[in-house]
């Protein structure tokens, strides 16, 4: 169970793939998969959230729009380095999600979700309707390329090697958290809080903890998709994202560790290969996730791990 | 503004009682089931849309397809508890799942509708006329009588329900305990279809009487959800009586800060007060049907 060497390996390899894949040479496949690695960073996140500690988010879209004006307000208006405002992004979503998460993790199940889903809603509102500050609808054109120590990410190619250093840094993180102290604690806190609670678990500082480290992952993602199409608007936020991300974690298997990747890969070249269809897409992600709750309950990743231990324990 | 405040008041309850007329929705699925249904709004969505398709061009008298909607609506609900539902029901799956399926199905349905039926905002005539009444200083469109007329009766009909029927009494004790009510006789799995069809027949009524007011979209579900929630909420979650109670305070709150706060970010000022609600007294104003306890909140 306990990640180690083969876990290393796994993803070792899945870098040498990742680095690999522009070899191709398509445009489209380097796009798709950078939009996959964006939604992974996100989904990784969540997974540690919900997966691990239990807690519903279906606002995580806000923290990924955060993210993403921060980083588009930042480098635009205040002319700050794209990598300082993209960490000023992450710090400041965190902060927020810090404030936010105190009172609202005191919420449980149905009303910890629909209390995060009217979050989410209020975030996308207000950000298409505070002109002074976001554009409104008009968003914010303009943002530069993303560019540290003399590198300029120019080209979506370039680019798609960026989000998914950030998404392999991610998850051996969510790893070595979910392999630690405080990830045996966000298990037993997921299990049972009340129980978690008398054996010692701090359990309202990690479950604040948890929320702000899953938000940080939202805004970094926001920010890096607010370099990747130049642009940023709120209504790329909304709820849309979060059905996708949703069924991202569905499908892959959610409280597994290789789970959002699995779920983000073939969910996002779904989507973009849609083409003129693709007015069907949420429809096929609510369908989909909606038909693995019910024939995949635990997710590719889950039902493969339980497929195999039934082998082993057979044979 | 001040002079206003009458007609703001009466806008608001009427708004009000569709938000209770959901709330109750939500509460006649909660007592059976303990699930907060994500797609309650969608069925509101469903009952508008439904008619309108039925409706046409008025080749269909507005009765016949408003009836037709609602019936058709209450089928869906049907065909969502047993296609969607009752299978984890029966494994025992975890509470998420309920809330991540009804997720799924608040995410079909309204994709569905723009698909299959328009993407288009429309609406249909009100019901008699669009001719004011007009009572002391306020006036008001006949439609919203209808909808203050309907909302009244529809809570009648479920307090008798509940109190004088057996079907009813069943419901509360599936509410009040599950097991034992199943030892005693009572069919738990026909109940639970009961409740989603009453809440999504309930859901499609509040949509047919609300369209005339305002229009009607393939994307109205979720703010009526968050909304219809909140009202529930109010009213302390499977109160029946105070589910509608707490719709007409939520309306009439949103009615009173669009005027006097903000209109400017519309119902995000709605769901502030929904986010205030679930973390200063998640049990609401009045007695729930069943207390809640601690782990359920």
């Amino acid at each position: 169970m306990k990640g180690g060497r083969g876990t290393a390996l796994a993803l070792a390899a899945l870098a040498v793939g990742v680095a690999a894949l522009p070899l191709l040479g398509s445009v489209f496949a380097d796009t798709v998969m950078a939009l996959a690695g964006l939604f992974a960073i996100v989904a990784v996140g969540l997974n540690l959230l919900f997966g691990y500690a239990g807690k519903i988010s279906f606002g995580h879209n806000a923290f990924m729009a955060m993210g993403a004006y921060a980083s588009g307000i930042l480098t635009t208006g205040a002319g700050l380095p794209p990598l300082g405002a993209l960490v000023a992004g992450a710090a400041g979503t965190g902060a927020v999600a810090f404030l936010l998460g105190a009172p609202i993790l005191r919420l449980r199940g149905h009303y910890l979700a629909m209390a995060t889903l009217a979050l989410g809603e209020i975030t996308i509102i207000v950000s298409t309707r505070w002109t002074e500050v976001t554009g409104g609808l008009t968003g914010i054109p303009g943002v530069p390329d993303f560019r540290v120590l003399g590198l300029v990410f120019d080209t979506k190619t370039k680019l798609y090697y960026l989000i998914w250093a950030v998404a392999l840094g991610g998850l051996g993180l969510s790893f070595r958290v979910i392999d630690s102290r405080f990830g045996r604690a966000l298990r037993a806190l997921g299990a049972h809080e009340a129980a978690a609670e008398a054996l010692g678990v701090p359990v309202v500082r990690y479950r604040v903890q948890v929320f702000v480290l899953s938000a940080v992952y939202a805004a970094v993602a926001g920010g890096l998709y607010a370099h990747f199409l130049n642009y940023v608007n709120g209504t790329f936020f909304d709820l849309p994202v979060m059905v996708e991300l949703m069924a991202m974690l569905v499908v892959g298997g959610i409280g597994t560790r290789w789970g959002p990747i699995v779920g983000a890969v073939p969910l996002m070249w779904v989507s973009q290969s849609l083409g003129r269809y693709a007015d069907y897409s949420l429809l096929i992600f609510g369908a989909l996730y909606g038909v693995a709750l019910l024939f995949l309950p635990r997710g590719l990743c889950g039902e493969l791990v339980a497929w195999a231990a039934g082998r082993r324990g057979r044979s | 503004v001040l002079s206003l405040l009458p007609l703001l008041v009466v806008n608001g309850i009427v708004f009000g009682a569709i938000y209770g007329l959901n709330a109750v929705g939500f509460s006649v699925m909660y007592n059976a089931t303990n699930i907060i249904n994500f797609a309650q709004g969608e069925f509101l969505m469903l009952g508008g849309m439904l008619t309108l398709l039925f409706y046409g061009d008025g080749r269909v008298p507005l009765p016949v397809a408003a009836a037709g909607a609602v019936l058709a609506t209450t089928l869906i609900g049907l065909l969502i508890e047993r296609a969607a539902i009752r299978p984890l029901w029966r494994r025992r799956a975890k509470d998420w799942t309920y809330i991540f399926m009804l997720f799924a199905v608040a995410t079909v349905a309204p994709n569905a509708v723009m698909l299959a039926i328009s993407r288009d905002a429309a609406t249909f005539p009100a019901f008699s006329g669009t001719r004011p009444v007009t009572f002391g200083s306020v006036t008001v469109a006949p439609q919203a009588l209808w909808v203050l007329g309907v909302t009244a009766v529809v809570a009648l009909g479920l307090h008798g329900f509940f109190t004088y029927t057996l079907t009813g009494k069943a419901m509360k004790a599936i509410a009040v305990n599950r097991r034992a009510a199943a030892w005693m006789g009572i069919p738990v799995e026909r109940m639970v279809a009961l409740s989603f069809a009453l809440s999504a027949g309930l859901g499609a009524l509040a949509g047919v009487v609300v369209t005339p007011l305002i229009t009607t979209q393939f994307n109205i579900g979720l703010p009526f959800t968050l909304k219809g929630f909140a009202a529930a909420v109010i009213g302390g979650l499977g109160n029946i009586g105070g589910a509608i109670v707490g719709g007409l305070i939520l309306g009439v709150l949103e009615a009173l800060s669009s005027a006097f706060v903000s209109s400017m970010y519309g119902d995000a000022v709605t769901y502030g007060i929904l986010l205030v609600i679930l973390l200063v007294r998640p049990s609401g104003l009045f007695r729930p049907l069943v207390e809640l306890t601690q782990e359920e909140i």
